[in-house]
């Protein structure tokens, strides 16, 4: 496996940095290191508030291919022709880990508030900003623990993965199945699993397609295994330590 | 559908399967650490505009500091209390501080049995339990 580790500072100068900002960053970057990776969120470029104008309207991202195009010294590349082309740099044993503003999104509010006066104090000493990057914030299963709504929709989504699996292990060909595992991978989706800042969890429409492809997986799952007309267990299912007792009907003719 | 006997059987999903729609998707508003920049914007008395997901957040409109709220417990259906007397009025959102009983605060006690077409689930408050009144219901 190979590993590029996107660059923080150009995910802040694309798009909201001048074009030039942008390239006399990588003017410093460059002979220093074999390539410099950039990968980020589509929302940026239209979607976010403001940003249709500024990226569109006001010619940014025009300016900016323009630029990347006519600096000389500058080779675009795709990860794939990077990996085919250049030796890696080193070894890297990861944590569990995301960028680092979703490790203080995923901390309790009263430890994210501490967090935020650690890194403010911290960068005021000479050298604080390099050593703020030390600090990490929390893990991203925390978000479950914060919102047990989440937590519930999460340990539906495992639940049903492993009937789905189990079931699949039995019979690989069966349709139904396969499309039971379609919709269980559609509520796999990420965005309503969490909240950062702009919204994910709480908003509703996010939701509603996970669990909207949660219950169309465990329709089809139900059709596939054929089945009796009431299934139901009375168990820890959502890793609480409390007993729920999860029941299944069939539609009503 | 998923029923919670330990948090006094509170139903917390209702998954409607021809619709593939969870008819009690609901969430808890619970505070986060950037609500207080929040605050402190509606004291500053303007709003700010949130440009990149990186930015801290203030306000991007004015006067959502006065609607910050937070629910407490989670939301859900047949979370169940004792209230004293018709007279007094509830908060439909946020009832509970004068209830003398809360039993979604409790674990209750259930039992699960299948019956012709579904499952009844019996709960059963522990006899001797502090407050005014024994539960039983199914």
């Amino acid at each position: 496996m190979r590993v590029f580790p996107i660059s923080q500072r150009l995910r802040y100068l694309i798009p909201f940095g001048e074009v030039e900002a942008v390239i006399e960053h990588l003017a410093t970057r460059r002979g220093r290191v074999p390539a410099v990776t950039m990968v980020d969120d589509g929302e940026k470029f239209g979607v976010w508030p403001g940003t249709h104008a500024h990226v569109y309207e006001k010619g940014w991202l025009d300016r900016f291919f323009d630029r990347l195009l006519t600096t000389e010294w500058l080779e675009l590349a795709t990860l794939g022709e990077v990996a085919d082309r250049v030796p890696a740099t080193g070894r890297v044993y990861l944590p569990t880990a995301s960028y680092r503003e979703m490790g203080e999104w995923a901390l309790p509010p009263d430890a994210a508030q501490l967090l935020e006066r650690a890194k403010h104090e911290l960068a005021a000493l000479p050298e604080g900003e390099r050593l703020t990057t030390l600090l990490r914030g929390g893990f991203w299963r925390s978000f479950l623990v914060k919102y047990p709504e989440v937590a519930d929709t999460y340990w539906k989504m495992l639940r049903l993965s492993r009937a789905v699996h189990a079931a699949l292990a039995a019979t690989p060909d069966d349709a139904q199945l396969l499309a039971a595992r379609e919709a269980l991978w559609r509520g796999q989706a990420n965005d309503a699993y969490w909240h950062g800042v702009f919204g994910g969890c709480y908003l509703p429409h996010l939701r509603r397609a996970v669990k909207s492809a949660l219950l169309d997986c465990e329709q089809r799952l139900a059709d596939a295994s054929g089945g009796a007309d009431v299934v139901w267990s009375s168990e820890d299912g959502n890793g609480d330590g409390r007993l729920e007792v999860f029941v299944r009907t069939r539609d009503s003719p | 559908m998923t029923l919670n006997p330990e948090l006094g059987g509170a139903v917390t999903e209702i998954g409607y399967l021809p619709k593939t729609l969870d008819v009690s998707d609901v969430i808890a508003r619970r505070p986060e650490a950037y609500h207080d920049r929040v605050r402190a914007a509606g004291r500053r008395g303007k709003a700010t505009q949130v440009r990149t997901i990186h930015d801290a957040p203030a306000a991007k409109e004015a006067g959502l500091e006065a609607i910050l709220a937070y629910d407490e417990p989670r939301r859900a259906s047949l979370l169940d209390a004792w209230f004293d007397g018709p007279e007094t009025p509830l908060d439909p959102l946020a009832p509970w501080e004068g209830a003398r009983l809360l039993l979604f605060r409790e674990r209750l006690d259930g039992v699960a049995r299948a019956v012709e077409g579904g499952v009844t689930l019996s709960l059963s408050r522990a006899r001797g339990a502090p407050g005014p009144l024994d539960v039983e219901s199914s």
